[in-house]
């Protein structure tokens, strides 16, 4: 079974954020919530290439995963500022076309 | 239990609490500092694993970037927030079904994971990083690159004035 305490605390940070993402009424919510889940994923990377013959393979997707999540927040916030222009809400419930 | 498993837990347990904090609140700017000591404590659970450089990149790229990005955003979707404009309420319902569903299905998926310790690698990965990353895996830094690349003039094209 699972030892590590990284383990569960990566199961739960994934846990808040697709909660976060399926139930907040504002954009900069939804996004909060995914790079809470991108950081699970982060964690997972990290612990397992402990086990690996060559753990730099891991760390370096780690790497990959911050460096889109930081390209992803940019041009999320950036459609969010856009739909908040053209539509005078960022909630994403209200959002019709 | 030794004095890193020990500070390995505290890190866990303010990760954790402050990701529910998160998921609670309804005032984005107090859910944008959970998420600032969120990702620390992640940052402090790299190193604790052995991966250094990963933690540098998190706080450099997500603590310094990514939150100061975040808060910019914040205050110019305030700015143009109307006047009588009123938060909407979360369903409360809509919120324990999915905490529910996604509860039990991690439970069921943690319940099929069987995982065996092996021999544990403890040497420095800088050096490897370095060396993977100019060498067997160009062609991902490259991409990635260009990904960059392409969400800034993106992002630019989006955010213009005119028409």
């Amino acid at each position: 079974m699972i030892d590590s305490p990284l383990l569960i605390t990566s199961a739960i940070l994934f846990f808040c954020g697709l909660v976060t993402l399926l139930t907040k009424k504002n954009i900069v919510f939804l996004l909060i919530g995914l790079e809470l889940m991108l950081n699970a994923a982060n964690l997972n990377f990290v612990y397992f290439s402990k086990f690996d013959s060559n753990p730099s393979q891991g760390q370096f997707y780690a790497i990959l995963i911050i460096l889109v999540a930081a390209a992803e927040i940019g041009l999320g916030l950036a459609i969010a500022l856009k739909v908040r222009e053209n539509f005078g809400t960022v909630n994403p419930d209200e959002l019709k076309s | 239990m030794s004095l890193a498993q020990i500070i390995e837990v505290v890190f866990c347990f303010i990760a954790t609490t402050s990701s529910f904090y998160i998921l609670f609140t309804d005032k984005i700017n107090y859910a944008i500092y959970a998420l600032l000591l969120c990702l620390i404590s992640v940052a402090a659970l790299f190193v604790l694993h052995y991966a250094e450089f990963v933690a540098a990149t998190q706080i450099l790229v997500y603590v310094g970037g990514i939150l100061v990005v975040l808060i910019f955003g914040l205050v110019l979707s305030r700015k143009s927030l109307k006047k009588g404009e009123i938060e909407p309420k979360e369903n409360f319902i809509q919120k324990l079904i999915s905490i529910s569903t996604v509860l039990l299905s991690s439970f069921v998926w943690l319940s099929m994971v069987n995982i065996k310790e092996e021999t544990i690698n403890t040497k420095s990965g800088i050096r490897f990083i370095g060396l993977e990353m100019l060498g067997s895996q160009v062609l991902h830094l490259e991409l990635i690159g260009v990904l960059l690349l392409v969400i800034l003039i993106g992002t630019t094209f989006i955010l213009r004035h005119d028409r």
